[in-house]
């Protein structure tokens, strides 16, 4: 056990390396000068170097990569260039519309897709089987920005029920104004809910013990919820925290449409700006929470499942 | 024995079971008439695909989402079956039937220690508190010859072996005092001194018991070994169905004697050397088949066997055959029916078996007793 | 086909004579992608306007007999600029999954079948890969290249060679374990044509039915990039750039925005309907 957790640790910590790597290759390997196309084409040469120096891209690539790797470590990423200020009080300024937005959207995938997942497993080829095929195909298509203006358009400005725009704070503040985009950013994650947890439920139902315990006199309700879900809500979790990756992608697209001041919405000005210390260190974070979060999905169901031993699984 | 006249306990008439196929509805089970009666020990023997397994399952209606099973009568105790309501149906299989599964690996949750899964059936079917529950698991653990209940009791099903895990399928499926045990191949999975523990370990539970007991298996060593009556299946049919003793020293289908002829000679030993197997395949499911399903295979089939009315006549009491050739030969033959099948089969040299039978038909077969299950 | 080619040994495509059940679901996605393809592709015929030229007097017209989908605010045909844009869209997402598709494929099944080193640095390389959310390496890429087509493409691209790689190479291990690929071994074959002529052909089917999640996803990508303004630039148009220059005008011309995002919703409707009906067929035979 001890084993399988080191070497699933040590996976993670090479993928985090690589996600730093590869943010800092893009913005210092790639051809052209990032300085020059961040200052514009009538910026003279002395601005140039004076930017460059300012930056400290005029150090040695190792140099720059190890102080880039220390700064994410300790919390101290730099100094924004559009916003003259640290990174670290940008981001935490507005991390929470997106966390809290982020955690909403799961909220309602893991709400609705459940009982979609569970009565179509149970009845396979059934019609509710069919209808929440067809409705999570449909959810699956739905473009989030498109289906965010739909839903404004018919929520916030003509039934006036939720603001179409914009981020209060406060617990009803932020339940009204992240609404609409939690349910939108919900729906797109719907179709991987109800699909992973319909087919692990699938696989558990087919199972001997199933039948065993049908032939036990317990109904369908007891053998679903006490022991087909202990099993097949693993794999869910595990499938669920690597789509978190979607999630944050959902929500830099679903900042911009509903204008709210999260990390999604800073890294989209970065971006137009052209604010290369923020988008690098935006881009790691993302990634970060991905890695972190299906490491510990790994973990935990190592810890909860008695049969994952030594090494039976692979990443 | 006088068994003719007490009221079957399971009793199926004319039961067919069908899945749909490609082209129409393809029969595993055609037309089967058994009856299981208070105490007594019912062996199913035949190859897999028989249709055995279906057949024992009819005994709870628990069957694949797509068959279709019709009967002109499939009760218990008298209670029609095809008549209960889901809920009806639940307490008839929490109550009255007890069910053991060939692969102890896989029938219990893997996911649950298997005290917990004991204390859980009898919480759920018995109605029993927590506390009693646990407590009442632990001595079932007993039973069911579990050493040092308070660990296992906490174990895991991938921690035990085989032979632990079927004792625990086992105690799951006595725990709620069935009138009934179905044991569909309980030791075909395990290795063979697990296999003798668990078949000595079902004996004993029966006669503590007095419950009746549905044995399916493969192996007619282990039918003769336990049972007092046996019916013989091929290709969705019952072919032959009498006293244990007497289909096992005259086998009139031609089948039967062939899976006679299979035993090992010598059961004692551990190692199973297969006297003869039988030549070709039983048919597949879906294989159209008119008449007699075992011509193919068969040595004295005549051109009217493939148009022959699968039907059982009884030859002598209590013994029925479905094949027309031999019935009419063990009638014409002078001599009793016991004497003329011993000839078509090896006579000497089943020392195990014989031994066996002798010793259980030395104890009485039913006395309804449940002292030692009384809490 | 020469007996000594070893064909007789390796089934061409794992289950040539698995019968398909064509579902109903199958034939009325393949009808929709089949429609709204051929639409795009005949844009310079059908459309009635040129999508970019400016009418003002007939601005913001709502749908009607002239203009199937309405006007938007400078009064170019929504309905042209939809078939001119959902061709670009088509395009360039066919091209980029499909690219995609076959580094990952080529990638990922040489790692599986030598395995040692090169497999380990693909393993690791394609890991870190996935663990990237889409979007935000796409942004990221765009800030270096500048928005444009190219960005978004070179950022799909970079992500989604790493999914088929593991796919790919997940199938070739248990390939690997297979007669017809040991006969290969046995027989002396090359290893380029063990792997292009005979374990290629079986593990692409899974790719090619995965694809089909892969084209839904990267085209509401690309559709969402565009509509945040970092994909097509102004004049020409993609379905997302068009839903995004409605949305201003959302309450007084709901047409601008909302008909090219149906569309979109189409289409990927059509082609997830085309991948679940091989998935479920394949499911239904192979559990038989």
């Amino acid at each position: 056990m001890l084993n399988y957790f080191a070497r699933r640790a040590g996976i993670a910590v090479v993928q985090l390396l690589g996600l730093a790597l590869v943010a800092f290759a893009l913005i210092h390997l790639v051809p052209g000068n990032p300085v020059r196309t961040m200052l514009g084409a009538r910026a003279t040469p002395e601005q140039v170097a004076a930017a460059t120096r300012r930056l400290g891209l005029d150090r040695p690539l190792v140099d720059q990569f190890g102080s880039f790797v220390w700064g994410l470590l300790s919390g101290n990423p730099g100094q924004s260039i559009t916003f003259a200020q640290p990174i670290a009080s940008l981001i935490s300024e507005r991390i929470l519309p997106s966390f809290l937005l982020i955690c909403y959207g799961l909220v309602v995938a893991i709400v609705v897709g459940t009982p979609l997942a569970v009565f179509s497993a149970v009845r396979p080829g059934g019609a509710f089987d069919h209808g929440t095929r067809l409705f999570t195909t449909v959810a699956f298509a739905m473009p989030t920005f498109w289906l965010g203006l739909v839903l404004a358009l018919l929520f916030g400005l003509k039934l006036h029920w939720l603001p179409v725009a914009g981020y209060t704070s406060g617990f009803v503040g932020a339940i009204r104004s992240l609404t609409l985009p939690g349910v939108v950013l919900g729906l797109s994650l719907l179709v991987i809910v109800v699909r992973t947890l319909r087919t692990s439920m699938r696989k558990v139902l087919t199972a001997e013990f199933v039948e065993a315990e049908r032939a036990r006199g317990f109904s369908t309700f007891r053998i679903v919820t006490r022991h087909v879900m202990r099993s097949a809500v693993m794999p869910t979790i595990t499938v669920l925290a690597v789509n978190v990756g979607f999630l944050i992608g959902g929500t830099v697209v679903l900042e911009q449409v509903f204008q709210i001041p999260g990390v999604g919405s800073l890294l989209f000005l970065a971006v137009e700006h052209r604010d290369y210390p923020v988008v690098e260190t935006i881009a790691v974070m993302a990634g970060a929470v991905v890695v972190v979060l299906s490491l510990l999905a790994d973990l935990a169901q190592a810890l909860m499942d008695p049969r994952v031993r030594l090494g039976a699984r692979t990443v | 024995m006088t068994v003719g006249d007490a009221p079957p306990l399971f009793c199926a008439r004319q039961l067919r079971i069908a899945f749909a196929g490609a082209s129409g509805p393809v029969e595993a089970v055609s037309g089967v008439s058994l009856e299981v009666r208070s105490g007594e020990v019912l062996g199913l023997v035949g190859e897999s695909g028989s249709g055995k397994s279906l057949t024992c399952r009819s005994t709870i209606r628990l069957l694949p989402h797509r068959a279709r099973l019709t009967a002109d009568d499939l009760s218990f105790e008298g209670r029609d079956l095809l008549a209960l309501s889901d809920r009806e149906l639940r307490d008839h299989r929490a109550r009255n039937v007890g069910m053991v599964f060939q692969d102890p690996f896989s029938c219990l949750d893997p996911t649950m220690r298997v005290g917990e899964q004991i204390a859980e059936t009898l919480r759920v079917n018995a109605g029993m508190d927590k506390s009693a529950a646990r407590q009442r698991a632990l001595e079932m653990m007993e039973l069911v010859d579990i050493g040092q209940p308070d660990r296992r009791y906490l174990a895991y099903p991938h921690e035990l072996s085989g032979g632990m895990r079927q004792r625990v399928a086992i105690a799951i499926a006595v725990s709620c005092r069935p009138k009934l045990l179905v044991a569909d191949e309980p030791t075909t999975a395990l290795d063979v001194t697990t296999q003798a523990q668990i078949l000595a370990l079902l004996q004993r539970l029966r006669q503590e018991t007095g419950m009746a007991l549905l044995l399916v298996s493969h192996d007619f060593g282990v039918i003769a070994q336990m049972c007092d009556r046996v019916a013989v299946m091929y290709g969705g049919y019952v072919v032959e169905s009498g006293p244990v003793t007497s289909v096992y020293r005259a086998p009139l289908h031609p089948y039967t004697r062939a899976l006679l002829s299979a035993i090992p000679a010598i059961e004692s030993a551990g190692k199973r050397v297969r006297r003869t197997g039988i030549p070709g395949q039983p048919p597949g499911i879906g294989e159209i088949l008119t008449g007699c399903p075992f011509v193919p295979r068969c040595t004295l089939a005549q051109t009217a066997c493939t148009t022959i009315d699968m039907k059982l006549q009884e030859v002598s009491p209590g013994h029925a055959n479905a094949c027309p050739v031999t019935t009419e030969a063990a009638n014409a033959s002078p001599v009793t029916a016991g004497d003329n099948g011993a000839r078509s089969v090896p006579p000497a040299g089943l020392p195990g078996v014989n031994a066996a039978m002798d010793v259980h038909h030395a104890v009485p077969s039913a006395d309804g007793a449940e002292h030692l299950m009384q809490p | 086909m020469a007996p000594a080619d070893g064909a007789a040994l390796a089934p061409r495509v794992r289950g040539t004579r698995r019968f398909r059940i064509r579902r109903p679901q199958v034939v009325i996605g393949e009808a929709i992608v089949f429609v709204i393809v051929l639409a795009a592709f005949l844009a310079p015929v059908i459309a009635p306007y040129p999508p970019n030229t400016v009418n003002v007097a007939d601005a913001l017209a709502p749908p009607s007999t002239a203009h199937l989908m309405g006007t938007d605010y400078v009064g170019r045909d929504v309905f042209s600029r939809v078939l001119y844009g959902a061709r670009e869209d088509i395009v360039v997402v066919v091209l980029i999954t499909y690219i995609g598709l076959t580094i990952g494929v080529l990638v990922g099944t040489v790692a599986g079948y030598f395995g040692g080193w090169f497999d380990a640095i693909v393993g690791r390389i394609a890991d870190t890969a996935i663990a990237f959310p889409f979007i935000v390496l796409v942004l990221a890429i765009i800030a270096v290249v500048g928005p444009g087509i190219e960005g978004i493409a070179i950022g799909i691209i970079a992500v989604g060679w790493a999914l088929y790689a593991r796919l790919a190479r997940s199938e070739m291990l248990s390939l690997k374990e297979e007669s017809f690929m040991l006969a290969t071994k046995a027989l002396g074959y090359t290893h380029r044509r063990a792997i292009l002529r005979h374990a290629l052909p079986n593990l692409i089917r899974t790719c090619l039915v995965y694809s089909t999640v892969d084209v839904v996803v990267n085209l509401l990508v690309l559709a969402g990039l565009s509509y945040l303004g970092v994909g097509q630039q102004q004049p020409g148009a993609d379905l997302g750039s068009i839903i995004a220059s409605g949305q201003p005008y959302i309450l007084t011309a709901w047409w601008i925005s909302t008909m090219p995002g149906l569309v979109l919703v189409l289409f990927g409707i059509g082609v997830s309907l085309i991948g679940e009906g091989f998935t479920e067929s394949e499911l239904t035979v192979s559990t038989l």
